[in-house]
């Protein structure tokens, strides 16, 4: 593709010795909408975070090109700051940073907004409204404590402050959080409306991409991408899921695929979830372990 | 040096004490270099160790005994020489063991041929030819397994030498430096580079005639890329009428090397077991340690390592209980001295009848320590309401880059889980016991099969009171 | 360890402070703090001031002298506290935690003492505000005793900051004595300058159903010595204490926390969280003491420490000393880094690791921000945070309260 705004060419990224992701070519179009689809397990999120710098992962090989610049090399606030976004699943909790002086810090990385003093607040307070989000978070730490749609408008809020040229949200866990499916459509529309960014997302539910005019489609199979079409092909993959795609994706797409179907997938995002909850609320551990009172989780 | 084959032979003059005309007479008791000089006489030793002796007296006289732990004002600082010399008039004799010990033995299944070496009062030959069998097979692999005391008549000598009370020199402290002057039998371990040993080498079957090695020195050093499993003591009490146990342990793990020191400490409940452990870990290097504390009277035990060697790690894993009459403090120390080490500790703590129990820790992360990574968890379970448990763990942390996590948690077992067990048809003394080993189960499964069962009829027996 | 003052060079004294009911190795140099005090002249009284809200009785003192006999308010307070350790029956010393020799020599230099009464089942919304404007070369030392009768509610606030060039030491000892049901907030400010040394002392004492909540948050001076003590004597007594703290430059900060938990089903809680830049220093102890009869009390503890700065070194000493089998008694404590889950979170924002750390040191200033009781604590506190931070800071819209 010609002045693509992101370009991927045959880039492989391992973590802890074991590759995860295998030449990997993927065009985002400027002013584009592309969506990443796959089967659970194939690497998208991970392809999301690469792209980003997240140095969990080692590069391989290949590179990553933005806006003209070879960024493959670059560290993640580099890249932020060149006009990348990744909106993630599940954000990390970052305790001792109210939510107001994150974003004051992350602005600030990007003067070309021009946000500051009153424009930064009446912004900010324009972005809130828009996603119907309490002033009363402004004051909670970062992360802590909040739901996950409550996360989410977190997320989103960055992104609608920062107006990067790409954003990549993360959306594979969203399933049928009817929330947080909300909060994401209404940003990305008002994304779209106030700056036209590019938009690449990582799904693996297609009820997020009912209202939006997508361009292309890529779909990701253990670790490679296996089909790239029109927005046509998450029609196809709705009536037929991933199956077709197995011969391309080779020996290990077989594991990967049993088991998806729409239904079958919505089934076990929601058992997933309360299966989680179920752990999270009592800690594993001997019997004696219940007894004892235990301090909260030290890092 | 030939074993006696039991210690009535054994040349109680040693111990003597010869009145001299310098007017010694009046301190009839006291520590003097010439006990000392005896002592060394008697062992044949190099002038070296004889100096150590001399310097490690001197240094004794000058520091004071701690005051931050548990009173020790049950042994007799005055009459410190007594504790050197079993008390001639003791008849070391079956007779003379008290009636609680052998009722423990019996409780807990020790054969008839062991409860005399257990209790000081004999030894025994089947234990020789384990341990002698135990050498030999070692030696095939290229592992030296012998007294110290032998192995400094050996060619070992110089090895010795070189590590001998550098790791715990005499003026750490008080208990250290009485060591210094009048440390006897032990054993010595070297595990030459790459060699793996199969099997855990155990202590309790290295002979030591003269008692139940109270001021025992254990000296092991694990070359490179070697890998051993040392175990040391056993569940049954030990027994010794001279009530102070003084004893240390210094393990030198090397490059990549690995070491697994487990014990079960279960000195008889008379006992102050004021006890020096220490390893010091090289780079890649890994120390386990493995700890049971039940016995003892007083004890002040605090197995420390030092990590000075980048990416050298170490592991604690550890459980004390302390009974009616007790008062145990212990725990660990560990200072990371070096890039990219790491500590995991995990320790649990009983108190019953009584007992005095304080888990009591000092973490030490130096500036070199950059990327250093600790977690230490401490679990107290309390019996009963007429008990005491503490915890007191310090942290000293130097380097920026690091992450230190630390965990304790003190109750006692969940009314809950009590009427659970209960109301299955348990009796409340065995659903306590039964939650008491679950509690216990971190320590006894690192500890081989036929120990691990020991230290189960060791806590059933400490459930039931049955142990004076 | 010998109780006395020990008097060095001419007309100095060194006192022993913060040490913990129970010690630990010597060589950890955990155990306590040698503090020396010149002795100096005292500040003018009216460099303290004292603003009472009506519905509290309250006697406000000026002292130009050092003293040693016991005041009128001395006595007030010892009544109170006889009147309280009879009604809820239990017996116990009156402790603070610097320790009796800092307590008595703060109350032997205190330039103004404050005691304040809360009146039976009177509830007081606004707050008693105590402001030390410390002078420079001067020690600016202020006594507040407080009995809170049986129901009540009263808030008190102190404040200690410098406008002086130069340096001196600043310092308070509160007594707080809770009857039954009573219901104290204790909030203590610090934003000293560099150079000045601050002693701040708390000793409380509680009886059935009584609370104190104290708020500490230290973010100034040289050298800050700390000290809390609470006697959770009575029935279902409750005390949290929630510490914030900045160190900074070749700060020191020395922190004893002493919770005695002799009620039965009282509950204790500590909580100090902090941010540790450049070389500064910081050591804190904090034992929760469960003793025999405290039937069904909870005692929980959490340490926070964040270290940005390559010289920073931090002593925690947490310690749970229990006697009793029907509690619970927990404590955790984290230090270290920004943990790298966060740190790559951050980066992917545009933060480089360097702007993620300068985030968590002005986020310290402005969670003190967030928490300030009034205007004139907010800009105390933006004062200090440009010192600190090197730049002009200006707080965050509606992030007081």
């Amino acid at each position: 593709m010609e002045n693509a705004l992101l370009s991927i060419r045959q880039l492989n990224a391992s973590a802890d010795e074991k590759r995860i992701l295998h030449d990997i070519d993927l065009d985002v179009a400027r002013g584009g909408i592309d969506v990443l689809m796959g089967p659970n397990g194939a690497g998208k999120s991970t392809l999301g975070q690469v792209i980003m710098g997240d140095p969990a992962y080692t590069v391989t090989g290949g590179s990553v090109v933005f806006d003209g610049q070879d960024v493959t090399a670059l560290s993640s606030e580099k890249r932020s700051r060149a006009g990348m976004f990744l909106s993630f699943q599940t954000p990390v909790e970052v305790p001792g940073v109210p939510l107001t002086s994150f974003l004051k810090a992350i602005v600030a990385q990007h003067p070309e907004l021009g946000l500051r003093g009153k424009r930064y607040k009446a912004r900010l307070a324009e972005v809130m409204e828009a996603l119907d989000f309490d002033e009363s978070y402004l004051n909670r730490e970062l992360n802590v404590g909040f739901s996950g749609g409550e996360k989410k408008k977190i997320e989103m809020l960055q992104l609608l402050l920062l107006e990067p040229k790409l954003a990549i949200l993360d959306e594979t866990d969203s399933g049928l959080d009817v929330d947080a499916l909300n909060v994401v459509s209404r940003a990305i529309a008002a994304y779209r409306e106030s700056c036209a960014g590019s938009l690449l997302i990582i799904t693996h539910n297609t009820r997020i991409l009912e209202h939006l005019p997508v361009d292309r489609t890529h779909v990701m199979v253990a670790g490679r991408i296996v089909a790239e079409d029109d927005a046509t092909l998450v029609d196809r993959i709705n009536a037929e899921g991933f199956e077709g795609f197995a011969d391309v994706a080779g020996e290990n797409a077989e594991t990967m695929l049993s088991g998806w179907d729409s239904a079958a997938n919505a089934t076990s995002d929601v058992a997933a979830a309360s299966m989680a909850g179920a752990e999270a609320a009592s800690p594993a551990g001997t019997p004696v372990s219940d007894a004892v009172a235990l301090a909260g989780s030290a890092r | 040096m030939s074993a006696p084959s039991s210690v009535a032979e054994v040349d109680r003059s040693l111990y003597d004490f010869k009145k001299s005309e310098e007017g010694f007479e009046r301190l009839a008791e006291g520590l003097t270099p010439d006990i000392v000089r005896e002592i060394s006489a008697r062992k044949d030793e190099p002038a070296w160790m004889l100096e150590h002796r001399l310097r490690s007296l001197e240094i004794y006289h000058q520091l004071r005994v701690p005051d931050w732990g548990p009173s020790i004002d049950g042994l007799d600082m005055d009459h410190i020489a007594t504790y050197v010399k079993p008390n001639t008039s003791q008849k070391s004799d079956w007779e003379s063991v008290p009636e609680d010990i052998k009722d423990t033995f019996e409780r807990l299944g020790i054969p008839q041929a062991e409860r005399s070496y257990l209790a000081g009062v004999g030894a025994q030959y089947d234990s020789e030819l384990v341990y002698h069998n135990m050498q030999e097979s070692a030696l095939a692999q290229g592992v030296v397994y012998s007294g110290i005391e032998e192995a400094l008549h050996g060619d070992y000598a110089e090895l010795i030498r070189e590590h001998f009370m550098k790791l715990v020199p005499p003026t750490d402290h008080k208990f250290a430096a009485l060591h210094g002057a009048v440390w006897s039998g032990g054993s010595f371990v070297y595990v030459p580079a790459g060699v793996h040993m199969d099997y855990p080498l155990q202590s309790y079957f290295r002979l030591n005639a003269k008692g139940a090695g109270q001021f025992e020195h254990t000296l092991i050093i694990v070359e490179e890329g070697a890998d051993l499993h040392f175990i040391e003591g056993c569940s049954a009490p030990k027994y010794n009428v001279a009530n102070l146990h003084a004893g240390c342990v210094e393990l030198f793990v090397g490059k990549g090397a690995h070491l697994r020191y487990s014990t079960i400490e279960n000195w008889s409940k008379n006992m102050y077991n004021l006890n020096t452990k220490r390893a010091k870990v090289e780079d890649g290097g890994q120390i386990e340690w493995v700890s049971g504390s039940f016995g003892s009277h007083v004890s002040y035990l605090y197995p420390m390592s030092v990590l000075s060697g980048r990416g050298a790690s170490c592991e604690f894993t550890g459980i004390t209980f302390a009974g009616a009459g007790q008062d145990l403090d212990t725990g660990c120390r560990v200072v990371l001295a070096a890039p990219d080490t790491s500590c995991a500790v995990s320790t649990k703590s009983l108190s019953k009848g009584g007992g005095v129990s304080t888990f009591r820790s000092g973490i030490t992360v130096t500036e070199q320590a950059e990327g250093a990574n600790v977690s230490v968890s401490c679990q107290s379970l309390m019996l009963d309401d007429i008990s005491r448990s503490d915890t007191i763990p310090a942290m000293d942390v130097r380097a920026e880059h690091v992450n230190v996590g630390h965990e304790a948690s003190i109750g006692r077992i969940g009314d809950d889980m009590l009427f659970y067990l209960m109301s299955r048809g348990i009796s409340e003394q065995e659903a306590s016991t039964m939650v008491v080993n679950g509690f216990a189960n971190p320590v006894s499964k690192e500890l081989p099969l036929e120990y691990a069962v020991e230290m189960n009829n060791l806590i059933k027996l400490e459930m039931e009171g049955a142990i004076g | 360890m010998d109780a006395s003052c020990r008097n060095g060079a001419a007309g100095t004294s060194t006192i022993a402070v913060n040490r913990p009911p129970a010690i630990t190795w010597h060589r950890m140099h955990m155990n306590e703090t040698d503090v020396a005090l010149p002795e100096r002249a005292l500040a003018n009284p009216a460099s303290i001031t004292c603003v009472v809200p009506s519905g509290l009785r309250f006697l406000d003192e000026e002292i130009t002298e050092i003293a040693d006999s016991a005041r009128a308010g001395d006595r007030a307070l010892t009544a109170a506290f006889d009147h309280a350790r009879a009604s809820s029956g239990h017996a116990g010393e009156w402790e603070t935690g610097l320790g009796e020799q800092a307590a008595a020599w703060l109350a032997g230099h205190a330039v103004r003492h404050l005691t304040l009464e809360a009146p039976a089942n009177r509830q007081v919304p606004d707050a008693t505000v105590v402001r030390i404007d410390a002078r420079a070369g001067r020690d600016t030392i202020a006594l507040i005793d407080v009995v809170a009768r049986a129901g009540s509610q009263m808030r008190l606030v102190v404040q200690s900051d410098s406008r002086e060039e130069g340096s001196g030491l600043a310092g308070s000892l509160v007594r707080i004595v809770a009857e039954s049901g009573a219901r104290v907030e204790l909030d203590q400010l610090q934003t000293l300058p560099d150079g000045w040394r601050h002693l701040d002392d708390v000793g409380i004492y509680l009886a059935d159903d009584a609370r104190v909540d104290a708020t500490q948050t230290v973010l100034g001076a040289s050298a800050s010595y700390i000290g809390l003590a609470c006697n959770l004597a009575g029935y279902r007594s409750s005390c949290t204490v929630d510490t914030r703290y900045v160190g900074h430059a070749h700060g020191a900060l020395d922190f004893n926390y002493v919770m005695r938990q002799r009620g039965a089903k009282s509950r204790a809680r500590l909580m100090a969280n902090g941010v540790l830049a450049d070389a500064s220093r910081k050591i804190l102890r904090g034992t929760i003491d469960l003793a025999h009869g405290c039937k069904g009390a909870v005692g929980r503890e959490a340490e926070n420490v964040l270290l940005v700065g390559e010289k920073a070194a931090n002593r925690t000493l947490p310690v749970i000393l229990c006697d009793e089998d029907d509690v619970q008694g927990d404590h955790g404590a984290t230090i270290g880094h920004v943990n790298p889950e966060q740190l790559g979170y951050l980066r992917m924002r545009g933060l480089s690791p360097e702007q993620a750390e300068a985030l968590f040191l002005r986020a310290a200033f402005d969670r003190a921000v967030g928490r300030a009781s009034d205007g004139r604590a907010r800009q105390a506190i933006e004062r200090r945070a440009s010192a600190v931070l090197g730049e002009s800071y200006e707080a965050e819209e509606g992030s007081a309260r």
